[in-house]
């Protein structure tokens, strides 16, 4: 199988296969717009995805490379119907909050649309039912009183 | 031994040792970093920088003494077979073993201290010779002398050592890169020179090609290079060399002209080894990596390259060649083969793009996230897109826990939900979180439409709409005056309800600082006090269908509106208060009212200066427009006049007629002389007609349709027609054909037996 490098911000390099790697909508499209996954020795630098991130990334995507890809590829599409998989919500249940929200980012740099929906409702369910003042405990948001005084 | 130099007391050298205390790497200000490597010379220890053109020149004599001495020194050294697989590789470990070099930094990092097992120790002390920074063999008396001169002058020199401060890569385990801030990144390599082991600065040698044995090299043909470069290309796909020819032998000589000069390079090819049998001992790949090396500016650890275009792609940043760079590649570089098609987007393209789009989405973003460290550990470091796209997995009532949690996500709810509630309308159908949402994103809502049916107390009764109407109104009062984008303002109450007291006091209190509120529309057909719409200043259009309305607000009202251009009146709203709005009323250019009254209480219409429409619906006494009409006529700038209520009297029509550029007329007539009279209106584009009696007009109205050139559209709602009035208005238009010009007439006449409505054109 045909292998592609991905290279994170902290210069360490990763090597997946192509179908895994075509998750991401950007990396699909690099890959056959530019031939890299003709070219062995292709990096793609992902200067904005940290390594420990990266791994995550591939670890999620190696699940999923024969997922049906999206089909429209203009922006964020309305959110998938349906729950989380049991996969997916054992995946996303071992990461932290931070790492939650480099997940969501790197998806959005990516253009992987299923992190992203799966992201988006983990978040999601942190927020469900809770008030104002839960919310922000939740995510340890500093209270600061909004512009209309609510 | 070179002289210290002016320059040398500006700069502050910063040593480092690297490789397990094996090796100097020399920073200083305003000088390439370099690196030294401890060796014997003449039997005592020397720091040698690694690149052989920045060694001391000797003459080739002394040189081949000295080579001979090293060898003499390091029998295994000069016994050692180099082959195609070690020259410019990895460096074999095994030569170095023998001689074990313990570096120390001392006198506060200043000066190196070099032991070597056997050999008397060494003091060396970094300077500035031939612009490149060397290692000067001092002696303890010449380093206490240092030691003193330079304290005074670091006291008046010294900066931050960041500034000074390189840093150092080892790449694929068999290459350094040193990057210096506000110098070139230097690339160095280990390899091979006169049976020792160097670090060679590639892009140095680039530039001084180095001579070891100190004769210039020679040029290599274009197939030897272009040989060299197939043997990385093999070695990058993971194939074995075979090649065992001289020219695969790493003879390839470099080449004089300078290149642009590399700042990095991939090695993922040099930690490849690659077998051959070759007794030579020049770097084998130096020309064969040119080919690699080109760009400006990168600051980067690895570097991609792309030798179908000349690229390099390094962190997202592609930099691609200029032609005058181009140019000075070497033939062999612009013969390689090109993979992939040209006009196919690179990878560098797509990386660009992400550069841009990360970008701009961080300009659009509030939060405190930098480009290039995407870093999120907080849910506000997240983009604006990412707090935005999760807006859509959360329900109506999450949605406004979420708005309400931060003003960061109220503002991403706001710019998510906003283009929803531009135009909003609160009616008994609203719900309670529509309202919240639409009070959350008020500062979006630029037409809002109040039904004062949601706010009826008798639904305090029922399991639907507001069940608390005060608080509810309360909350809506306060959501209005922060609408700072509302334009438009429609409240109305159009059946019987019972309301708290005063809501339209209320709502006009509410929006009175809204600068933006330009039109507003009040509908009720209960009696209230308007009163407060004389604070409102910046209005432009203002209906007022209310059931009454005292003079003295109105007045009041077209006060503080100076900007006032259109003005609607219910019927009857006011009585007898024209003559007191019209002094205020400086800009209005279209009044549409209705009222009962005398003559006199419409003459205050004609002093309106700009007027240009005006519209009058409902009934009224018999020639009672004739003061206006003849004030209207002493300055003709009235394009549109609809009296739809009252015929004209012929005195009227007479006055009327005398409005030359009117250009649309609603009219009622009573005598075919009063139709006849209209034709004078020869700007006329538009009539509207009705026949109060029974007489025919058929005869009038040709004539109007004749004399009025201009006339597009004429409705005859209710009169008298003969049967031939469409042949001959047919005629009448076929008559007055000029040349190719085409009339058009929309005719609409009354359904009679034989005439039909129909659109007339020749």
């Amino acid at each position: 199988m045909e292998r592609i490098k991905l290279e994170s911000s902290e210069g360490e390099i990763f090597e997946t296969d192509v179908q895994t790697a075509k998750c991401s909508m950007v990396l699909k499209t690099m890959l056959e717009d530019c031939c890299l996954d003709k070219a062995d020795d292709s990096v793609v630098s992902l200067s904005n995805v940290s390594s420990n991130t990266l791994r995550y990334v591939l670890f999620w995507a190696e699940h999923h490379k024969n997922d049906d890809p999206p089909t429209d590829d203009d922006a964020m599409p309305e959110p998938a119907a349906g729950s989380i998989s049991p996969w997916d919500m054992e995946f996303i249940s071992k990461v932290d909050q931070s790492m939650l929200f480099q997940l969501m980012l790197a998806a959005h740099y990516l253009d992987m649309r299923g992190l992203m929906d799966l992201t988006c409702r983990a978040v999601a369910l942190m927020i469900n039912n809770k008030s104002p003042a839960e919310i922000r405990q939740i995510f340890n948001i500093h209270p600061q009183p909004l512009d209309n005084g609510e | 031994m070179c002289s210290s130099t002016a320059s040398e007391n500006k700069s502050r050298f910063h040593i480092k040792l690297l490789a397990d205390r094996s090796v100097v790497l020399v920073n200083a200000r305003g000088y390439e970093s370099e690196i030294f490597l401890p060796e014997l010379h003449r039997g005592r220890i020397r720091l040698r920088n690694v690149i052989g053109s920045r060694q001391p020149k000797s003459p080739p004599g002394e040189l081949s003494a000295q080579s001979s001495s090293s060898d003499h020194r390091c029998p295994r050294i000069r016994n050692f077979k180099l082959t195609t697989a070690t020259a410019g590789l990895a460096p074999n470990s095994g030569n170095t073993r023998r001689l074990r070099f313990e570096l120390k930094l001392i006198s506060n990092g200043k000066v190196v201290l070099v032991e070597c097992n056997g050999y008397e120790s060494e003091i060396f002390l970094p300077h500035i010779c031939s612009r490149c920074v060397a290692m000067k063999r001092v002696s303890a008396n010449e380093l206490a002398q240092c030691a003193s001169a330079r304290s005074n002058r670091n006291q008046c020199t010294q900066k931050s050592p960041s500034d000074s401060a390189a840093s150092l890569l080892i790449l694929s385990q068999s290459a350094i890169l040193v990057e210096y801030p506000g110098r070139e990144p230097q690339l160095f390599m280990p390899t091979l020179v006169n049976n020792k082991i160097v670090l060679r600065n590639i892009i140095f040698d680039h530039i001084h090609p180095p001579n070891s044995d100190g004769k210039p090299k020679q040029q290599v043909s274009n197939k030897k290079c272009r040989s060299e470069a197939d043997t990385v290309k093999r070695k990058r796909r993971g194939k074995p060399n075979t090649s065992t020819s001289g020219d695969s032998s790493g003879v390839c000589g470099d080449k004089t002209s300078k290149y642009a000069t590399s700042r990095g390079i991939n090695y993922n090819e040099c930690s490849e080894s690659v077998h051959s049998t070759d007794t030579k001992s020049e770097p084998p790949d130096i020309d064969s990596l040119k080919l690699l090396q080109f760009g400006d500016g990168y600051n980067g650890k690895t570097l991609q390259p792309r030798t179908d275009r000349f690229h390099w792609v390094r962190s997202g940043i592609t930099k691609k060649l200029k032609p005058s760079e181009k140019e000075k590649l070497p033939s062999c570089t612009k013969a390689t083969p090109i993979a992939g098609p040209a006009i196919k987007p690179t990878i560098e393209d797509y990386q660009e793009r992400l550069q841009l789009q990360l970008k701009k989405s961080h300009n659009q973003n509030k939060a405190c996230c930098s480009l290039g460290k995407m870093s999120a550990s907080h849910i506000l470091d997240l983009q604006d897109d990412c707090l935005r796209y999760l807006l859509g997995y959360l329900s109506t009532e999450d949605q406004i826990s979420y708005a309400q949690a931060c003003q960061r996500f109220r503002d991403v709810f706001i710019d998510w939900a906003g283009r929803h509630y531009r135009h909003f309308t609160i009616d008994e159908k609203s719900s309670k979180q529509e309202l919240i949402r639409f009070c959350i994103c008020r500062e979006a809502v630029e037409e809002l439409t109040i039904d004062l049916d949601h706010f009826d107390s008798s639904r305090a009764l029922r399991n639907y709409g507001c069940v608390a109407p005060l608080n509810c109104f309360s909350i809506l009062s306060l959501a209005l005056t922060g609408m700072t984008n509302l334009r438009k303002l429609i409240v109305k109450q159009l059946k019987f309800m019972l309301l708290f007291a005063q809501p339209f006091e209320k709502t006009l209190a509410a929006v009175k600082d809204l600068k933006q509120l330009r039109v507003l529309e009040l509908h009720a057909i209960d009696d209230f006090t308007f009163d407060n719409l004389g604070q409102l200043k910046h209005l432009e259009e203002l209906h007022l269908i209310v059931k009454t309305l005292s003079a003295p607000t109105l007045t009041n009202c077209c006060k503080s509106s100076p900007n006032l251009r259109h003005l609607h009146l219910g019927f009857s709203s006011v009585q007898r208060i024209l003559s007191d709005i019209a002094p205020y009323c400086a800009n209005l250019e279209t009044l549409q009212f209705g009222m009962i009254g005398e003559a006199p209480a419409y003459k205050a219409i004609a002093k309106l200066p700009k007027l240009r429409q005006l519209i009058y619906y409902g009934i009224r006494s018999s020639n009672s427009f004739l003061p206006l009409l003849t004030g209207l006529a002493a300055r003709p700038q009235l394009q549109r006049l609809d009296i739809d209520g009252g015929s004209l009297s012929t005195e009227e029509t007479r006055q009327l007629v005398r409005l030359s550029g009117l250009q649309q007329l609603k009219c009622f007539c009573s005598t075919a002389e009063c139709v006849e009279m209209l034709a004078q209106l020869t700007q006329l584009q538009a009539l509207s007609i009705w026949m109060s009696s029974r007489v025919d007009i058929s005869a009038a109205m040709l004539r109007v349709i004749g004399e009025c050139k201009q006339l597009q559209q004429l409705r005859i709602a209710s009169g008298n027609l003969n049967s031939d009035f469409i042949n001959d208005v047919s005629e009448l238009l076929c008559a007055n054909k000029t040349g190719a010009s085409q009339r058009f007439l929309k005719l609409k006449v009354p359904i009679l037996k034989y005439v039909t409505s129909k659109v007339v054109r020749y």
